[in-house]
């Protein structure tokens, strides 16, 4: 077998992907640790020195960079439970066997297929001042007044509005995928038992949608701490640095060429990424498993 | 009973109906916008065009640089795709094949990706380094290696549900590894890399980090030339609407056309994630 299985399975085939994995990936990803801590920039950009923490000192001493990472946890924790509240009310009433349940999915998922620009630009127009929102709200007789993009609050719940539409229909879908792979006779014999619909979804439906829960709660954390392009085209950080988050504050410094300080801002979101990535799928699974 | 059942169904369906008009409306806004006068698109209203206005859209194709940019997001998708799927399929072939301390430990130096983010600031220097700034290859190259590590993931699961029957007929046959996986594997991989190719060209058509920090303005991808578009349009929403609806003409005509693997697809591709 050994011999065979040598000269059979050669990992020559494995190199290619190994190559551009390391060198587009991992290298990056390892250099990126040594730079945080250099005076790293443009105009020399091959001759950076060591400069200890002095990097992270300026950055936490930034009103501006703290601003943006409570902004950027504030996104991705929001953003990632109304995903929830919307999508798994929309999947469980969308396993009813209803005639346009067809129709309603592909409406609801549609917008997981467009460009977050598009979908941005979209918004921006939808909140103008006197636009379709203010329309609406005066129809019931509200009148605002308000600047929705032109104030930091306001500008930026309609950012986390646009991730929040983009996404409950993908959040939905996962969910419905669960859902189907609940065996019908579970339902059967709680009810034989005499088990209320509240008791039936908080027993049965809860515990085997454990799984869903993971990927949804995963995907969305991952995805929020790393918005980009709702940001860039809705506000560009602004109304003043309001709406900054880390991505695009990283993108800020970049162009004014302090490489070794975006590195370091670059070292929080890897970190916060993955320790939170880490965090959040550790607790699911203990509670997949006490389920 | 049976009666009340079916009323709380009519109910739930028309309430759901009525939520969907919040996907809905916004999309019929942009979309009779984009055939209304600059006056009348700048009032945001539901109502359809006073005057249908087709050549908005003449305009925005004849000066948005709308047709270049497709091209240029085709070529970057395309061959991102090309290249992830080759190289992932031949790893992750040898990598569930192969039962050593050496393919577990490639296998988990391939997951490492699937948490950790890219680091954008050094990427940029690599490609500095290697020459490649401001060319498709760097982008390309880039998304590959972004994507590898789910593609492995996908296909080493596949894989194992390949029998090795069928390995050593070939061997027999005289296949060695190339043919063995090019000619007898790989079209075997055939449904898992459609799902892998669904779940990643949305991801690589509407991303635009990696064109902002790495591409110029001719080479821009098309959600950066709507972007730009709308940086230098921003008071005409006739052209701004319209420039958006044939934008997003590529993903919708695909989404309907393969609406029901797109959602396979994408589902296969988060439950490995």
């Amino acid at each position: 077998m050994s011999k065979k299985t040598s000269s059979l399975y050669s990992y020559t085939l494995t190199y290619p992907a190994l190559a551009i994995y390391s060198v587009f990936f991992v290298l990056p990803v390892v250099a990126g640790i040594f730079m945080a801590f250099t005076d790293w920039q443009s105009s020399q950009i091959l001759n950076p020195s060591f400069n200890g923490l002095e990097n992270f000192r300026i950055i936490f001493h930034d009103e501006r960079f703290i601003k943006s990472l409570t902004n950027t946890l504030w996104f991705a924790s929001i953003t990632m439970i109304l995903k929830v509240v919307f999508g798994l009310p929309l999947a469980l009433a969308l396993v009813k066997p209803l005639i346009t349940r067809g129709y309603l999915r592909t409406i609801f998922f549609f917008p997981a297929v467009l460009s977050a620009v598009i979908i941005g630009i979209m918004f921006s127009s939808l909140f103008q001042m006197d636009s379709v929102v203010d329309q609406f709200l005066q129809f019931f007789g509200i009148h605002t007044g308000v600047n929705w993009l032109g104030q930091g609050d306001t500008a930026m719940a309609v950012v986390m509005l646009t991730d929040v539409w983009q996404w409950t229909g993908l959040t939905m879908i996962i969910f419905l995928a669960g859902l189907q792979g609940i065996p019908n006779d579970y339902y059967e014999a709680s009810r034989i038992d005499g088990a209320s619909a509240f008791q039936q979804f908080r027993l049965i439906t809860l515990p085997l949608l454990a799984s869903s829960f993971t990927i949804v709660f995963t995907l969305s954390l991952i995805g929020g701490l790393k918005v980009f392009a709702n940001v860039y085209v809705l506000t560009n950080g602004g109304p003043g640095f309001s709406t900054q988050v880390l991505s695009t504050y990283i993108y800020q410094a970049f162009g004014s060429g302090l490489l070794g300080l975006s590195s370091a801002m670059g070292l929080v979101l890897t970190i916060l990424v993955t320790l939170l990535t880490l965090l959040l799928n550790g607790y699911l699974r203990r509670k997949e498993l006490e389920m | 009973m049976a009666l009340r059942k079916n009323y709380k169904l009519w109910l739930l369906e028309a309430g759901l109906l009525i939520m969907s008009l919040v996907i809905i409306v916004p999309l019929l806004i942009m979309i009779f916008g984009s055939l209304k006068s600059p006056a009348e698109a700048a009032q945001f209203s539901i109502k359809p065009p006073s005057e249908w206005h087709w050549d908005n859209y003449s305009f925005v194709i004849q000066s948005g640089g709308i047709i270049r940019s497709f091209g240029n997001s085709t070529i970057i998708t395309v061959f991102s795709l090309l290249l992830t799927v080759v190289v992932s399929s031949a790893a992750a072939f040898i990598i569930s094949r192969r039962r050593s301390k050496r393919s577990e430990g490639m296998y988990i130096f391939f997951l490492i990706g699937m948490i950790a983010p890219m680091q954008i600031i050094t990427t940029y220097a690599v490609l500095k380094i290697l020459h490649l700034t401001g060319s498709f290859t760097g982008v390309i190259l880039i998304n590959a290696a972004m994507n590898i590590p789910l593609s492995i993931v996908m296909f080493s699961g596949f894989v194992k549900g390949i029998p090795r029957e069928i390995d050593e007929a070939a061997a027999i046959d005289g296949c060695g590894t190339y043919r063995l996986f090019g000619i007898i594997i790989l079209p075997l991989l055939k449904p898992v890399i459609s799902s892998n190719i669904i779940f990643l060209s949305l991801g690589i058509w509407n991303d635009i980090m990696l064109p902002i920090y790495f591409l110029n303005g001719e080479k821009w991808t098309l959600p950066l030339s709507v972007y730009q578009f709308f940086g230098q349009y921003f008071s005409s929403w006739n052209y701004v609407f319209a420039d958006i609806v044939i934008s997003a003409v590529p993903v919708v005509v695909l989404f309907l056309v393969a609406q029901k693997y797109i959602v396979s697809g994408m589902m296969s591709g988060a439950l490995k994630g």
